[in-house]
């Protein structure tokens, strides 16, 4: 079966409407345009409908707290400076969209 | 000078036959003549003095056995996926946001391999931020595959597959997330490795999910694989975060010549046909690879799996979730370009609304739905707890075996447009490489003939910090297919 008839079998039944799109775009602080809240909500709705079938595995979601039985463990490295690894400050500054003085330059936030 | 592998190359450097400077003004031609393939977002200009450089210092070099064993790819032409940064250089990960974004700093990956001898010759194209499966969502334009320009090369690390393909360059480096490196080789024609979890560092690459992120390599053998593998390996400098189940770099070869590599076990698993959606000239080309195998000795085990199926499903939440968190960091206060807005928030909403392409959105809206209050137990806690089960699964399954088989990709390479107006079509050619990244073990993608022109490739997934394993029975497969 060829993969485009195995999604015409797959009912889009999660709805997403636009109104949560534009929260959704909002919380991302991320701007979007009217027709693209539309192809949005249709796309979104039918990835969280696919996704839906992990509900039917039981398993508890409530993960043990022990450190020694999480998946992934940190591995630090010595804890020495090592410039050719990590930044130059100079050229940190100048990689930002905008700087003065050797620092970033943001836009001011309290009015 | 086609297909060329590093010890024949170095081989060749060394007799005098070749000179760095040739190879690399070799593929550069190449890159030109195939330019409309797009595989490249530049060539660096200073490869070939670089190469020069190589070339003095193996001339000057009285035991060239020792120079090599110290700088395995003395003068071998590597080229960059573009979300991997180079001190100096443009790093772009294919958005806009990032297109004239210099990179401060190297990557850890970048520091060895450069140390190793390699010339860097350019940075290659990419779906934007990693995330895509054909090089389509790439700000500059889709990679064309080179056996086909009608077909995508895969993705996202489509353009390093498609250069390696094309002798744009002897070797590339990649990252995969779900596939990204392992998908378009299969695509192309071409090996591509996905080391265990943390077994190369992340330092320097730009981050898309976290807890599934590696660089890898992509070559023209399995045995090139093996030697940019153990130069990459390793995080000593820069520290990371590690799979569990994986060794420190520091143990890594006590544990290699732990097992007998010649009783090698397969690995397959029947479930995996009932998922549906596979192409028919894809489970042939399998059957023949497996009944190669078995012709050649090999024990095939069937090994059940019955969590797999939610592979890409879990795989979905986790991604995007992880997305959601690393994007944040584009804002455009701290890196690349931004779009002015009249307040600070105005400059967040447009940076991010005009710079950042549709599926990057996507996937950091889906991130942010699925870690929202209210829905975060019954997505994110819950894909979590499946992906549980299926390391658990793995685990299981290779006490029995020691490699675990599968197609690399449910298709070969599809027409460019084809699925881009159905993201889950889109997302379903990543339905057997997902489930790696989501364990933490290591897989390799091995070319298996082809179909109708078109590359096919064979999955090996094998336990963490087996790498060794899928050398040797990747080297195996490649002598009888």
């Amino acid at each position: 079966m060829a993969l485009s008839q195995i999604f015409a079998i797959i009912e889009i039944t999660m709805e997403i409407t636009p109104a949560e799109i534009e929260k959704l775009a909002s919380l991302s602080r991320m701007k979007i345009s009217d027709t693209e809240k539309a192809t949005f909500a249709k796309e979104i709705g039918s990835i969280l409908n696919y996704v839906n079938q992990i509900k039917e595995v039981v398993a508890d979601t409530k993960r043990s707290t022990t450190p020694s039985d999480y998946p992934h463990r940190n591995v630090m490295r010595e804890d020495v400076s090592n410039r050719e690894v990590l930044e130059n400050p100079a050229d940190v500054v100048a990689s930002a969209p905008a700087s003065q003085d050797g620092f970033v330059k943001v836009k001011k936030i309290l009015n | 000078m086609q297909n060329l592998t590093i010890e024949k190359a170095q081989a060749m450097m060394n007799n005098g036959e070749l000179t760095s400077e040739k190879l690399v003004n070799y593929y550069i031609e190449n890159i030109k003549s195939k330019n409309e393939v797009n595989a490249f977002l530049e060539v660096f200009d200073d490869a070939i003095e670089m190469a020069k450089l190589a070339d003095k210092e193996r001339a000057s070099s009285n035991d060239k056995v020792a120079l090599l064993k110290q700088k395995p790819l003395l003068g071998i032409p590597c080229a960059v996926k573009d979300n991997i940064v180079i001190a100096g250089k443009i790093s772009s990960a294919s958005s806009k946001i990032l297109e004239k974004y210099v990179a401060p700093h190297n990557a850890a990956v970048i520091i060895k391999v450069r140390d190793a001898g390699a010339i860097f010759i350019g940075r290659t194209n990419m779906d934007e931020f990693a995330m895509g499966g054909s090089t389509e969502n790439s700000a500059f334009g889709v990679t064309k595959n080179p056996i086909d320009l009608t077909r995508v090369a895969g993705g996202s690390s489509g353009g390093s597959a498609a250069a390696v393909a094309m002798d744009g360059c002897m070797i590339a480096l990649g990252s995969d997330t779900g596939g990204s490196i392992r998908q378009p080789a299969s695509y192309c024609g071409v090996v591509g490795l996905k080391p265990t979890y943390g077994a190369v560092s992340r330092h320097g690459l730009m981050a898309m999910g976290s807890s599934l992120d590696v660089i890898g390599p992509l070559t023209n053998s399995v045995r090139d694989a093996e030697i940019v593998f153990d130069v990459i390996k390793g995080d000593e400098k820069t520290g990371s975060v590690h799979d569990s189940n994986a060794l420190t770099n520091f143990e890594y070869e006590k544990h290699r010549n732990e097992k007998d590599r010649s009783k090698i076990k397969i690995g397959i698993i029947p479930e995996l046909f009932n998922i549906g959606g596979i192409d028919e000239e894809v489970i042939k080309n399998f059957n023949n690879s497996i009944e190669k195998f078995k012709n050649a000795g090999y024990e095939i085990v069937d090994v059940s799996l019955p969590l797999l199926k939610y592979s890409l499903a879990v795989y979905y939440v986790v991604m995007p979730a992880e997305v959601s968190s690393n994007m944040a960091r584009f804002d455009g206060v701290k890196f690349g370009s931004k779009s002015e807005g009249a307040n600070l928030l105005e400059d967040y909403l447009k940076t991010r609304g005009d710079l950042l392409g549709k599926e990057v959105r996507r996937r950091i809206m889906l991130g942010t739905y699925v870690l929202s209050s209210g829905y975060h137990d019954a997505y994110y806690n819950k894909a979590n707890s499946v992906r549980d089960l299926l390391r658990a699964d793995f685990k299981k399954a290779f006490e029995k075996v020691d490699v675990i088989l599968t197609p690399t990709a449910p298709s070969p390479a599809f027409k460019i447009g084809q699925n881009s107006d159905d993201p889950i079509k889109m997302y379903l050619e990543d339905i057997f490489t997902v489930t790696a990244n989501l364990v933490g073990i290591p897989a390799i993608s091995i070319p298996s003939g082809k179909s109708d022109g078109l590359p096919l490739g064979l999955q090996f997934m094998a336990p963490h910090c087996r790498e060794d394993v899928l050398f040797a029975i990747g080297k195996k497969f490649e002598d009888i297919v």
